[in-house]
């Protein structure tokens, strides 16, 4: 029990940090192609390390999309497939994508230098 | 359609009912959105209560996009009326809508002062004022002018039209403040989550 958890808290540790990056996360992905929401959500949670809701991305993608930052329509892949609705970035969104990513390289560096303090002395 | 679990039958039917503020395009959208999300889910092996786990309550799932709704429409708007809807449909779950409200009801109650002020001086000219009594003390209103004096006279008109347009301006301010705020603190919020 013990091992398991704590062979999981850095794992659960990452996760919680990375959360607050959700939006720049989602962005930086739709920059690529465009995404439906359940392959957003296991990109996200498989390549970042994000694990956000259901309940999460899509009030958030609605939002993104009201802010003119995201467009989506409704695809069929295959023929016979079920329809997905596909968001991608509109030229807002890149706008947005570059001044949050500026913010966060920003503060990476930042931090990154607070914490890496002690290794220097 | 018929098709899905009853189980995630009645969670969309609970969802459309708690979206019923939305525009029926939007809904259906919305309820499409998911169902689809859903049907992925089901047939990659996942069982419906899985499935239907990370979107939690449906009424609270709703309210995100109904929230969402109102603030974009309000701060598109900046209608008086919309900004108020916001702030009013919040007040007992965010403290910058409650703060917003408590000002808008003290702003309330100077306009209705104003007001009563502004109709009781068309009315009763001679009693209605802000009146200085000899022994000190001042009272605004309907008082008897037999042992009082009475200090601003016909002024008392562009007083109560100033009070009524600054409570209103004021108002105007602070609701636009709260819902941008509220709407910078729900972004924040979905983003944590």
């Amino acid at each position: 029990m013990n091992a398991k958890a704590t062979e999981l808290a850095p794992q659960a540790r990452q996760s919680q940090v990375l959360k607050g990056l959700g939006e720049l996360a989602l962005l930086s992905l739709l920059q690529e192609r465009a995404h439906y929401g359940l392959e957003i959500l296991e990109r996200l949670r498989g390549e970042a390390g994000v694990d956000l809701a259901a309940g999460t991305i899509y009030p958030m993608l609605y939002r993104l999309e009201k802010s003119d930052r995201v467009r989506s329509e409704w695809r069929i892949d295959d023929p016979g497939a079920r329809p997905r609705k596909y968001y991608a970035l509109t030229g807002e969104g890149r706008r947005d994508l570059k001044t949050q990513l500026g913010e966060w390289r920003r503060l990476a560096s930042v931090l990154g230098k607070f914490l890496d303090r002690e290794m220097k002395r | 359609m018929s098709s899905d679990p009853a189980e995630i039958e009645e969670w969309l039917r609970r969802l459309n009912s708690a979206l019923a503020a939305m525009p029926l395009p939007e809904r259906n959208n919305i309820l499409e959105e998911t169902r689809s999300h859903l049907r992925e889910r089901l047939v990659a092996g996942d069982p419906p209560s899985d499935a239907l786990a990370g979107f939690g309550s449906p009424e609270d799932y709703a309210q995100c996009f109904v929230d969402e709704m109102r603030m974009e429409g309000a701060l598109r708007s900046k209608g008086t009326a919309a900004l108020l809807h916001v702030v009013t449909s919040q007040i007992n779950r965010n403290f910058v809508a409650a703060l917003a409200g408590i000002g808008i009801a003290v702003l309330g109650v100077f306009s209705f002062a104003a007001v009563g002020m502004l109709i009781a001086k068309v009315f009763d000219p001679v009693r209605a004022g802000v009146w200085r009594y000899p022994q000190g003390g001042f009272t605004i209103g309907l008082v008897n002018p037999a042992d009082a004096t009475e200090l601003l006279g016909m002024w008392l008109y562009p007083l109560c039209v100033g009070v009524l347009a600054l409570s209103w301006l004021g108002g105007r301010r602070l609701l636009l403040w709260a819902v941008r705020r509220i709407a910078r603190d729900h972004g924040a919020t979905l983003r944590r989550q």
